[in-house]
């Protein structure tokens, strides 16, 4: 948010006196309205607010939810505040079609800011718009090239309207730029007002103007009418409020720019070596640019984006005096004269600046060295002017006035000059070789240039000897046999270490050479230990030149045991820097193990938690460790007796150890049971000498304070948690974070905080890129904004770039698949092929020949890579309106996928016809070429066009590419068969950085890259070709005759009759007599009919009646026959038995 | 674009790591190129082809002689796949390396590695389950989805075990804080397993490890874990342990000791001679953790890469701190190389708490700020 502004809101003052106080008072008066009277006017709501307080349950809940629900509506995902503490100066865009007015309210507006009068305004302008705003003007002139890289950068646009014209299409496309690229804040700006003669109908516009301002942008946008032009200028009152409203803009940050770090250049140097562009004049330049960081840190070294110049690697970053300062700190109303400062270089507003290696002057517009003669007469010169004339005044060359000029260090010494002081510096430098030969160390290189002969590299220099020595001796011990505690190094030279490995006796003599000025050195121990965090670091840090060596962990730090030099080098020496990679931290001494811990056995139980630690700190923990640690079971049992002691005392270790014990460090045992004894009854305590009494009882206070604390922590802590919102929560860690980054690196003095952050947002830098295309500096135009656009990691690559598209509603055409299309991606612009497609249910990319007219669909294109969810615009071309009608931009869209490989495919239907057909099988041809293809589709189904669906088999020998497939029903040898397959569609890799600031200034506007197929045609005058197969005709079809069916005799034969064909008559030929007639019958007949009916179904009832009776008699009958012919059987047996028994017995008497 | 030229093989992984996050090409020149087997290693190569697994569009030329490569990284896709670790280096060799790529990956990562569980050159799969993962979930903000499997153990030399790790995808990784005060250690826990051996080995080392533990803290407890040859033993023989220590504040710090092993099949009879008893390798992993705890810091040593390099790939701007005891020599090299890809310098600092209670044991803050780092890969809709 701004901090420049002040958020506590004041309560509105009711004026006292002034002409509206007057008024109100004559009112008053008027009316004679006595103060109690007064109230009868207010509502009876207002006079009896208790008779309207609770009426209906259901009221009460809509009320609740209502604010409830407007409530969750404000809340907003918590973001972190990135702004920095001193912001750079916020970019003003002024935009709108030719012939405005922008540069008069530029003019305006600097005027009124800084009361300085530019005549020629050409590129930004930074100027001081208040106490704590700095404002960069940037004019954007009718080029959409120039307009985009506006958008992208502008934290604020001033839209100027032709009032007497209306809206003109570059308003609208500008409009949606913006709204792509982030949308910042837009102000429209309505000027040519003073062209309406009639009052009503500039009435009327300005409504009209002002009503399709807010559609497009939000109901209520600022828009300002500029009331007409005064001596060339516009009425000051206007640009006053105007400004006024400038420098009270607040300004939410924006996805892209807050997390990429860009330039808006002020001004482009070109720091090749003037005798290399003598020799090869078209070779690539090293060019400085300079401008504030703006959005997020840049880091050294980076990867940029040059907007309509390419990809660029930073060749350095340095910081630089901020030409254009906020005033200082001290309270006042408003700026003074010499704080209204203005920064514009490209205009000639600035003074002299000095650079890494140069100085600037500026010399003013007015400035002519030919004819300065004639200027002197006339005018006193300024101070720059004066100064360069004492630069063209020498006639000698500079090396050798530096010769024979002569200075004196005080006024009594003698003059040195020149040619004697050059001998000396000689006799130095010799002097210094000498020493480096004697030291016989590796030095960096003095270099005895002008540039480096600052004031702050003697002293650097000094510490780099002094660093050469510590890293001798460094090495020095790092030779020493032995092994000593690993923490030394860490520590490095200046500490009492002790060892404990006594392997070999060597030790012994340089060990205790350390353990006896141990004490001693004690007391240098914090001093000593932040050498030796400056050791790691340089260990880290400071060797880069040598990054590759393996060499480097000559000097390892840590480790608890040993010496790791000496295993490291060994194996460094070994195999140099093709040592084995591991994360271990290894520890190859396995003997010393045991020793070591009999040596830091106390040390190491202060490391670990034990029952007893309580509200004592962890040394208090410590020494009862080490008391106890004789013995183990004693420690146990010591625990419990310790907590049984100290009873309710035993409170998390954590919220004890937050509460600080420092105080109570102090605390002896005793002390702590007078205190829990003065807490059971504190009435009772005893009357302690008077000066003591307070600090006790506020030591009392504080302890009481703080159990209480931890008591809560303890057992309120689920209350205090559920009153706790998640968004609460949220809230909670982003302020920390906040507090985090904000504090972390605040202490730091500039060049460490650009080390560890980069250069951050705010800063005024000078951008040093080599390599840069000679045409942008010999094309080099201030009216086009110079965009250095940082990347972050892996955005310096190319891919294949997934967005989701739509066309835009008003640009009247469709998109053609693989047509070329100027985007506009994070700071590119390029030219590409996209290959649009649709995703189907199945997640199928399916390609599309043209973009749906109203829908979105995806398109994936050869692009940067760019972070997902950044927008993306299209233009058809970047040509200025005039040549081209209509609106430009074709499509926008935002990034959903990056990939290295695109996966869009089109339908390929692949035809063949019968070859032979059985009952359910086919044979099919003509839809493969070889076996090999055809096996690649086994199983795949197939479909004849009248919807017969089938399966492919298998090959066929012959012919070749034939196959047998199978068929749910016959197929016919007119039908077509064919096989439905999905076929990857290439993405074409072209992608074209836009390079417009490259052109020379009239080939700008004409630049059109890769054209559509359909404009070179045109151009050619050349007709699309057409496979006339395609072309559609009219379709003549003959009328199906079908044969008679004809049955078989032998089928005939088998079937019932009534299926049989019959010999009827043919149809037509039946004879008149045979025809059916109607009868209708007399109604004497019908009651005859009748009556034959009845008698009829009477005498049908009587039969069956008849032959119901018939059927129970033949039962019955058949009953009693059945019961006769069994008597008669009976009596026949028993008869036949008294015959044989008779015919028996006359036997046997015989 | 511009290459980032190296030499040697040394921090192989950390240079291919870094360049696959920054999406830069490198080129790596002479690597070993004196030595008796020229160019790059077995495992290196099958390092390259894990790569190759898990990204899409990379690409590398190795010269004839082997010792150059020239790497062009793509971007990391993730996914469902399986890679063999052969038995040269560890499993863990390729799981550290992954666990620093898995979070940027376009889906979910889910990979089935075989080979060497257990070794002594790379840490244990046990200290990366316990230790790492814990750790990476901070980063991760969640631990859904992140889970790593020891479905067998394998030992030297002939490999077997089988590992299956899950890593879910992010956008965008959490800043580190409250990572300055490390805390005392409340329990150690310690597993010790046995492959095909019989199981008192197990609780031969975990007893011998109590021994010496049980002086400092009560909550002192080991696992055996028992591989059973036909099962999960993988393909050798061997035992185990890693011990892992955590502080009242969830800080791990773990260690571990496997069984020598013999590097090919042949020399499995000579090696047996010197091998340590159990109880040695119990008190020798006892005395290590002892280290590791003494050595302190609010990360264990093999993970302080880990915690370092997501630290740098943090939100933009947001700083991230962290307390360590001294920096390994693979931490080191690791912010160089952090420094030179990312251009992220860590601001190092005396933790003037542990200077003032245990001057010669102190510890150091290391602090940066998040370059912003999101992940690419992974499709929004």
């Amino acid at each position: 948010m701004e901090s420049g502004i002040d958020d506590s809101h004041k309560g509105h003052r009711k004026p006292h006196g002034g002409r509206k106080a007057e008024k109100k008072e004559e009112s008053r008066l008027k009316t004679d309205v006595p103060l109690q009277k007064q109230k009868h006017s207010e509502t009876a709501k207002q006079r009896n607010p208790k008779a309207f307080t609770f009426q209906s349950i259901v009221k009460a809940e809509r009320t609740f939810r209502r604010t409830a629900d407007v409530k969750e509506k404000k809340t907003r995902l918590p973001e972190i505040d990135r702004t920095p503490e001193l912001p750079p100066p916020y970019v003003v865009a002024v935009v709108g079609p030719p012939k405005v007015g922008k540069t008069i309210l530029m003019q305006c507006l600097i005027k009124s800011f800084t009361r300085n009068n530019i005549n020629n305004i050409r590129g930004p302008v930074t100027l001081v718009s208040g106490k704590k705003r700095r404002i960069t003007l940037i004019e954007c002139n009718n080029d959409i090239n120039a307009m985009i890289d506006v958008a992208k950068v502008a934290d604020l646009v001033l839209l100027l309207i032709d009032a007497k014209f209306g809206f003109e299409m570059e308003t609208f496309e500008f409009l949606n730029i913006c709204q792509v690229h982030g949308f910042p804040k837009i102000m429209g700006v309505l000027t040519h007002l003073d062209m309406f003669r009639e009052s009503k109908a500039m009435q009327k516009t300005k409504k009209r103007l002002k009503q399709r301002f807010w559609t497009e942008i939000y109901q209520g946008a600022k828009l300002f009418y500029i009331s007409g032009l005064k001596n060339g200028e516009y009425m000051r009152r206007d640009v006053k409020n105007l400004g006024r409203f400038i420098s009270i803009q607040k300004f939410r940050p924006l996805q892209w720019r807050s997390t990429h770090p860009y330039i808006l250049s002020d001004r482009m140097e070109d720091v090749t070596d003037p005798e290399k562009i003598r020799a090869h004049p078209k070779q690539d330049r090293d060019v400085c640019f300079y401008g504030y960081v703006r959005g997020a840190q840049l880091k050294d070294k980076s990867f940029v984006h040059i907007a309509g110049c390419g990809d660029f690697a930073i060749d350095s970053v340095t910081l630089m005096k901020d030409p254009c300062p906020l005033p200082g700190a001290e309270k006042k109303r408003s700026l003074n004269e010499k704080e209204k400062l203005i920064y514009a270089p490209l205009s000639g507003m600035r003074g002299t600046t000095y650079d890494k290696d140069a100085i600037y002057i500026d010399m003013g517009s007015n400035y002519n060295a030919g004819n300065r003669n004639a200027y002197q007469g006339e005018r006193k010169l300024t101070a720059a002017e004066q100064l360069m004339e004492t630069f063209k005044d020498s006639s000698e060359m500079i090396d050798e006035k530096l010769k024979t000029s002569q200075f004196k260090l005080t006024s009594e010494a003698k003059a040195v000059t020149g040619e004697e002081f050059d001998a000396n510096t000689k006799m130095i430098e010799s002097r210094r070789e000498e020493v480096v030969e004697d030291g016989g160390r590796r030095r960096r290189r003095v270099v005895f240039d002008d540039k480096d002969m600052d004031d702050g590299e003697d002293g650097e220099m000094d510490d780099d000897e002094a660093e050469e020595e510590d890293e001798d001796d460094e090495e020095e011990m790092a030779g020493r046999p032995g092994r000593m505690f690993a923490g030394e190094d860490f520590e490095g030279d200046g500490e009492g270490d002790f060892e404990f490995d006594d392997d070999s006796e060597d030790d012994e003599g340089v060990s205790s050479r350390w353990k006896v000025d141990l004490k001693s050195r004690g007391a240098e121990l914090y001093s000593g230990r932040l050498s030796s965090v400056d050791k790691l670091k340089k260990l880290i840090y400071g060797q880069q030149e040598e990054k590759n060596d393996g060499d480097d962990e000559t000097e390892i730090l840590g480790g608890l045991l040993r010496v790791v030099q000496k295993n490291t080098q060994d194996m460094a020496s070994k195999r140099g820097n093709n040592m084995l990679e591991s994360t271990r931290f290894h520890s190859d001494e396995k003997k010393s193990g045991g020793e070591m811990v009999d040596d830091l056995r106390s040390r190491l139980k202060s490391l670990f938690l034990t029952t007893k630690v309580g509200e004592d700190d962890e040394r208090e923990g410590v020494k009862k460790n080490r008391k106890t640690g004789e013995d183990d079971d004693e420690d146990l049992y010591g625990d419990f007796e310790d907590l049984e002691q100290k009873g309710g005392s035993l409170f998390p270790k954590s919220a004890a150890k937050e509460d600080d014990g420092d105080d109570m460090d102090e605390d002896e045992e005793g002390d702590e049971e007078e205190v829990d004894a003065k807490e059971e009854k504190p009435e009772v305590g005893k009357a302690p000498p008077a000066g003591n009494e307070n600090s006790r009882m506020a030591k009392i206070m504080e302890k009481k304070r703080k159990l209480k604390e931890a008591f809560d922590a303890e057992f309120d802590e689920e209350k205090t948690i559920g009153k706790k919102t998640y968004y609460d929560t949220l809230k909670e860690d982003v302020a920390h974070q906040d507090q985090a980054n904000r504090s972390e690196f605040a202490g730091l003095d500039n060049e460490q905080r650009i080390r560890y952050e980069g250069f951050r947002p705010g800063l005024y830098v000078r951008v040093q890129i080599n390599k840069v295309p000679m045409e942008l500096v010999t094309n080099f135009d201030p009216t086009y904004p110079y965009l250095i656009g940082g990347l972050l990691s892996q955005e310096q690559n190319i891919g294949f770039v997934q967005v989701r598209l739509k066309k835009h509603r008003w640009y009247p055409r469709i998109l053609k698949n693989r047509d070329p299309m100027i985007v506009s991606l994070g700071w590119r612009r390029f030219q590409t092929l996209p290959v649009y497609s649709t995703q189907d249910h199945n997640m199928r990319n399916r390609m599309l020949k043209y973009t749906p007219m109203h829908m979105h669909c995806l398109a994936s294109f050869w692009g940067p890579i760019t972070p997902q969810g950044t927008g993306m615009l299209s233009v058809e071309s970047v040509r200025t309106a005039g040549q081209e009608t209509g609106f430009r931009i074709t499509s926008t869209g935002v990034v959903l996928d990056l990939n290295k490989s695109v996966d869009v495919v089109k339908k390929l239907k692949l035809t063949g016809e019968p070859l032979k057909i059985f009952r359910k099988t086919a044979f099919v041809k003509g839809m493969f070429n070889s076996a090999l293809e055809i096996s690649r589709f086994e199983g795949a189904a197939i479909r004849t066009v009248s919807g017969i669906r089938g399966q492919i088999k298998r090959a066929l020998k012959e012919p070749e590419g034939a196959f047998r497939a199978t068929f749910e029903d016959k197929i016919l040898p007119s039908d077509i068969v064919f096989v439905r397959t999905w076929f990857k569609i290439d993405v074409p890799q072209f992608y074209n950085p836009l390079t417009n600031l490259l052109l020379p200034h009239e080939q700008r506007l004409q630049w059109q890259g890769m054209r559509r197929v359909g404009e070179i045609r045109r151009e050619l005058g050349q007709k699309t070709e057409q496979n006339k197969d395609s072309f559609y005709k009219p379709i003549v079809r003959k009328e199906r005759r079908f044969k008679p069916l004809i049955v078989p005799r032998d089928i005939q034969s088998s079937l019932p009759y009534k299926d049989k064909p019959k010999n009827r008559p043919k149809k037509g030929k039946i004879h008149p007599d045979m025809q059916k007639v109607a009868v209708v019958l007399e109604p004497k007949e019908r009651s005859i009919g009748q009556m034959l009916k009845e008698m009829e179904a009477i005498h049908k009832d009587k039969a069956t009646k008849q032959k119901k009776d018939a059927a129970q008699k033949k039962e019955i009958y058949v009953k009693q026959n059945a019961l006769l012919k069994e008597k008669y059987d009976a009596a026949q047996r028993r008869m036949k038995k008294a015959v044989c028994k008779r015919l028996d017995r006359r036997q046997s008497k015989k | 674009m511009a290459l980032e030229e190296f030499s040697g093989s040394f921090y192989f992984r950390q240079r291919l790591v870094l360049a696959v996050l920054s999406g830069k090409s490198i080129r790596i020149s002479k690597i070993r190129q004196k030595d008796e087997h020229p160019g790059l290693s077995g495992y290196e190569l099958n390092f390259l082809a894990l790569l190759a697994k898990i990204t899409n569009g990379t690409s590398w030329i190795i010269d004839e002689t082997g010792t150059k490569l020239t790497f062009h990284p793509g971007l990391l896709s993730g996914g469902l796949f399986e890679h063999d670790c052969q038995t040269d280096r560890s499993i863990t060799y390729y799981l550290e390396a992954l666990l620093l790529l898995a979070p940027f990956t376009k889906q979910s990562i889910e990979v089935i590695f075989t080979g060497v569980t257990n070794d002594q050159i790379d840490p244990s799969i046990d200290a990366i389950r316990h230790s790492s993962l814990p750790l990476l979930q901070k980063f991760l903000g969640t631990d859904e989805g992140l889970e790593l499997k020891i479905l067998a153990r394998g030992l030297r030399p002939n490999g077997g075990g089988k590992v299956r790790f899950t890593c879910p995808s992010k956008l965008k990784l959490r800043p580190l804080r409250n990572m300055e005060d490390s805390g005392l250690i409340r329990s150690i826990r310690g597993i010790a397993f046995t492959c095909g051996m019989s199981p008192s080995m197990g609780n031969r080392l975990g007893e011998a490890a109590k021994k010496i533990l049980k002086e400092f803290v009560a909550d002192v407890y080991c696992y055996t874990d028992q591989c059973k040859s036909d099962r999960n033993a993988g393909r050798s023989k061997g035992y185990g342990i890693t011990l892992i220590a955590e502080t009242e504040k969830g800080i791990r710090y773990a260690v571990d000791v496997t069984s020598e092993q013999p590097r090919s099949p042949d020399e499995s009879t000579e090696q047996n001679k010197t091998m340590e008893t159990a109880e040695e390798m119990g008190e020798r992993a006892a005395l290590l953790l002892l280290e590791e705890i003494y050595r302190g810091g609010c990360v264990g040593s093999i993970n302080q890469g880990l915690a370092l390099l997501l630290m740098c790939l943090g939100q933009n701007g947001d700083v991230s701190k962290i307390q360590t005891g001294p920096l390994s020599p693979f931490t080191i090299q690791l912010l160089r190389y952090i420094k030179e890809f990312f251009s992220v310098e860590f601001r190092i600092t005396a933790d003037s708490k542990t200077i003032s209670d245990s001057p010669e044991n102190s510890k150091i803050i290391l602090s940066c700020v998040g370059i912003g780092y999101s992940n690419l890969s992974k499709t929004v809709s």
